[in-house]
């Protein structure tokens, strides 16, 4: 049983932060959860969710040096925790115990 | 050039936005604006923006209130209800309304102001740990400069995390191709770049190494200096700079856009520490000091650690009480003491008037009250109790205030963003945690206001109403009239109401008229046409700037745009000296030494302003020799001081105790050029001479004979061509200058003529209210009375005696406290005598109808009722 309860959209964000390896804030997150999945993501959702990430410790952020592409402003980048990343592992396990013998009644779902 | 979002969407995003992901977010969001602009072209990106704009506000707002959600209930029924009594009564909706809306809108913009120096937001990562400190003199309420000793002792608290300090420098900023412009510096310890914790764009910040005495000079520059000053030069590392005629600097780094810290900074230069080993208490130059606190610790914390640091430290003999360090918002280090408890004083002030003002609808409220007394007795016998009528009565209230409210803080936001254009656009630069905007703190400000007014307005009546039992009301319900009563209540604020009236008003009127006299105060020429600035020269001796300053004029007197260049130490329009005065051979024993207002001039200067002497002559260049014991008077000086004599060869000094000033002979006299501008009636004075930069003679005006303000970047090039290293400062046209000059005055007085007219306005309505409603609860009493055989004479006597007897109360109050301070003219006489026969008449007015009406009864069917 994890102990926190992550819910889908948080570990959306989580894998996609996982998925992209330097450079990782706002903007490429949203980019490579739309990418992955083929679904619009709003945006909003994904600061907010990013945000309560950190606030639970699942994720960590630092401002990065500031760019000149960017005016001069720089970039809240974000990196999972080793805490986030066991309750990352800790969520699949508890889907996937879920999800065991149960698969052949949804197969032929439409 | 690169699109920007569109900036009332940023606005609203920045408002919404909690402060950790604030700039995050608005970064990402913007570097995401530029993408889709370059891609789809800016229309797109832009309706993007707003889409987003609203999802983040409304996302983030959500999450700020979900806590909230849960056990709060209001019914819509009261609110609707509420809705439909402001529509029902638009009377006291209008009056009370706006007087609601006047009230939060002044008093807000109070708040907002001083916010922004008490409390402000600091945009830097760790702006709420960023604290000024200071060495605090509690017996002379000022703050000691030099601190560098005790800042060196502070280093090693547990509560400090780093320290820091600065001073700031203006100086003349040569560039390699001999351009010179005044700039605001900011000569600062590198540890400064670490508290505001902002990477360099290019290069580095200063660092500890260039504090030390011997290391080569270096300087950081700031981004907009990178853009205007080099051209954004990608190479700019390595230039050198120069500061007046001090040795070169060299550019070692440059930082990004927007930063300006510590205040309003655009270049750095490194502040080298006095020597540790020679350096004394209260010793060494003035300075600025901050500091970024620890995690964890507050600025009690520091200001307790900070003091036993200090404390252990030996008196200082000379000081009468110890020094206390203070710890304070980061802002409060750089404004005076005075500035913060003037500003604090005004808002208490501010804050009484808004109560009176809530009184005053209150009393109209009340009246309301009364007449929807079988209403709440209805719905008492239904069984409603009397907290959820005291909560229907709130919320009615509370939906007035509310609407007032909003448009007294549209009214705020309007006010500030005025003035805030008018002082950054006459050369001012804006400090870099200063926001034009309604802060979220003054939100939350005008919000406890309004539940202040709703529950002044909404509660504070509706207990009094629903006091009684049901059983009389619903009597009284079935026709035999209301016994509410004011009771003594009512008479205090009948009294309160006319005394704040006829004190109050009469001045906020007096302000509003010189206001407005101001406004239209004719110079006597033509100020359009004048180009005016303030000069001044790094570091050079009086004799080597009147040089320079003489070398200007020449050159400018060359343009075949200028028709003449006057010099003074303020120009006409602007505020001057005022002195009192003594004319030789006159007595003085039983009379004052009149005031007069005193300036001075360049020799050529009334003839740059094209003014002729109405009398005797005006100075030439031999009179500047003299040692200045000549002088010119104005028309005003000449009727009132000098009167029928003639003024010519007539001698005057300034009065002192010791009769120490010279005497000064009168040449010539010249029309008023309006010395005095904020009150044109006091406008007496004389004019000394000096060449310019002598004296403080360093204001310039250049007459063009075309656009005045198209000369600007010509004169700019002259004075660079002459000596670099003058400094040109508010470059304005006249009038331009006297508009930015009076504009405080201007908005105070009119602020003041609102408050007093709507304080006219309500106390009238209440009166009204308050003797009508008095008088119609007695009109079955008047009618017995007269059925009974009293006289007529007699009830109206007794039913006026008591609203006379009343409003000559608070007239005899309210005159007393205006005439507190002796009045000098016949309006600081007849206004308040006026305002108190009005406020008699509309007394007297309101009592006359229902009185009329009473005595109309019948007397069977008064009798009828008795039993």
């Amino acid at each position: 049983m994890p102990r926190e309860n992550l819910g889908e959209f948080e570990q959306s964000v989580m894998l996609a932060i996982l998925h992209l390896k330097d450079d990782v804030y706002g903007v490429p997150i949203v980019d490579e959860i739309e990418r992955r999945t083929g679904r619009e993501v709003t945006r909003a959702a994904v600061y907010i969710t990013l945000r309560r990430l950190e606030q639970k410790g699942l994720v960590a952020s630092w401002m990065s040096e500031p760019t000149a592409e960017r005016g001069g402003k720089a970039r809240r980048h974000v990196k999972i925790t080793p805490a986030g990343l066991r309750t990352l592992k800790e969520s699949r396990d508890f889907l996937n115990l879920m999800w065991r013998g149960a698969e052949l009644k949804v197969k032929d779902a439409r | 050039m690169a699109a920007a979002p569109p900036r009332f969407w940023h606005a609203i995003l920045k408002r919404a936005l909690p402060a950790d992901v604030r700039d995050a977010v608005l970064r990402d969001l913007d570097e995401v604006f530029q993408l889709k602009s370059a891609q789809h072209g800016e229309a797109a990106a832009r309706r993007w923006y707003r889409r987003e704009a609203l999802s983040f506000s409304w996302r983030f707002t959500r999450e700020r209130f979900a806590f909230r959600r849960r056990g709060v209930r209001f019914s819509l029924i009261d609110v609707k209800l509420a809705g439909r009594m402001v529509l029902k009564y638009p009377g006291l909706t209008i009056v009370g309304g706006t007087a609601i809306a006047i009230a939060i809108a002044v008093t807000t913009v109070a708040f907002e102001i001083t916010h922004d120096f008490a409390d402000p937001v600091l945009p830097l990562a760790h702006g709420d740990r960023i604290v000024a400190l200071q060495m605090w003199d509690g017996r002379s309420l000022a703050a000691e400069p030099r601190v560098a000793y005790d800042l060196a002792r502070w280093r090693g608290a547990k509560s400090i995390q780093e320290t820091g300090a600065f001073y700031s420098l203006t100086r003349t900023l040569i560039l390699e191709d001999g351009r010179g412009e005044a700039i605001n510096a900011a000569v600062m310890s590198a540890s400064g770049f670490r508290v505001a914790a902002v990477a360099p764009l290019m290069g580095r910040t200063l660092v500890d190494a260039d504090e030390a005495s011997g290391a080569p000079p270096v300087a950081v520059i700031g981004y907009s200096l990178w853009q205007t000053r080099f051209n954004g030069d990608p190479q700019v590392l390595g230039r050198t700079i120069h500061l007046g005629a001090a040795p070169g600097r060299m550019i070692v780094g440059v930082m990004p856009d927007g930063f300006l810290f510590p205040v309003k900074d655009s270049l750095w230069i490194p502040l080298t520490p006095p020597d540790p080993f020679t350096l004394k208490r209260f010793d060494g130059p003035g300075l600025h000091a901050f500091a970024l606190l620890a995690p964890g610790y507050s600025r009690a914390d520091a200001a307790r650690e900070l003091s036993a640091i200090s404390g252990a430290e030996p008196p200082d003999p000379s000081r009468p009480a110890p020094l206390v360090p203070s710890v304070t918002a980061f802002p409060l280090g750089l404004v005076s003491p005075g500035f913060i408890r003037a500003a604090y004083k005004i808002q208490g002030v501010l804050v009484v008037i808004f109560v009176i003002c809530c009184a005053n609808v209150a009393t109209l409220v009340f009246a309301r009250t009364a007449t929807r007394q079988a209403e709440i007795s209805v719905r008492a016998a239904l069984g409603a109790s009397r907290g959820r009528i005291l909560s229907q009565f709130f919320i009615e209230a509370l939906v007035l205030a509310g609407l007032s409210a909003t448009a007294g803080l549209f009214a705020a936001r309007f006010v500030i963003s005025r003035a805030m254009i008018l002082i950054w656009s006459s050369g001012n630069t804006r400090p870099f945690w200063w926001d034009d905007g309604i802060s979220t703190a003054t939100l939350w400000y005008a919000g406890a206001l309004t539940l202040l007014v709703a529950a002044i307005c909404g509660v504070v009546p509706a207990l009094k109403g629903t006091r009684r039992d049901t059983r009389t009301v619903l009597e009284e319900a079935s026709g035999r009239g209301s016994t509410l009563r004011f009771g003594l209540a009512s008479t205090g604020v009948i009294i309160l109401q006319v005394a704040l009236c006829v004190a109050l008003l009469p001045a906020a009127l007096s302000q509003a008229w010189i206001a407005l006299q101001a406004q239209a105060g004719a110079t006597g020429f033509p100020t359009h046409e004048y180009l005016s600035t303030a000069l001044s020269v790094d570091s050079e001796s009086e004799d080597r700037r009147a040089a320079i300053f003489r070398d200007l004029e020449r050159r400018v007197r060359q343009e075949p745009d200028v028709r003449g260049v006057a010099f003074a130490a303020s120009m006409p329009g602007s505020g001057t000296a005022r002195v009192r005065v003594e004319v030789e051979g006159d007595d003085y024993r039983n009379r004052e030494r009149p005031n007069a207002c005193t300036t001075v001039v360049s020799p050529g200067f009334f003839e740059s302003v094209e003014i002729a002497p109405t009398n005797g002559r005006v100075f030439g260049e031999a009179d500047a020799e003299a040692g200045a014991k000549l002088i010119v008077i104005n028309q005003p000086f000449a009727d009132r001081v000098i009167g029928a004599r003639n003024a010519i060869g007539r001698r005057i000094r300034v009065a002192t105790a010791d009769n120490s000033e010279p005497w000064l002979e009168i040449i010539g006299v010249v029309p008023d050029l309006t010395m005095n501008p904020l009150r044109p009636d006091l406008g007496e004075g004389f004019y000394r001479v000096a060449r310019p930069g002598e004296s403080g003679v360093s204001q310039m005006a250049v007459h063009v004979a075309s656009d005045a303000s198209a000369f600007a970047p010509r004169l700019r090039a002259i004075a660079a061509a002459v000596n670099p290293a003058i400094q040109l400062h508010q470059l304005l046209t006249l009038d331009e200058a006297g508009r930015v000059e009076q504009f405080g005055f201007r908005f105070f007085s009119f602020s003041l003529l609102a408050i007093g007219v709507m304080g006219v306005v309500l106390a009238t309505a209440g009166i009204y209210a308050m003797m009508s409603f008095t008088v119609s609860r007695r009109m079955r009493e008047i009618a017995i009375r007269a059925a009974l055989g009293g006289s007529p004479r007699r009830i109206v006597v007794s039913i006026f005696s008591r609203a006379a007897l009343q409003i000559a109360a608070g007239a005899l109050v309210g005159v007393g406290l205006a005439f507190l301070e002796f009045p000098q003219t016949a309006r600081e006489i007849w206004l308040p005598i006026g305002l108190a026969c009005f406020l008699a008449a509309v007394g007297i007015f309101a009592c006359l109808a229902p009185a009329r009406r009473a005595l109309r009864i019948q007397p069977s069917d008064a009798l009828k009722d008795v039993g």
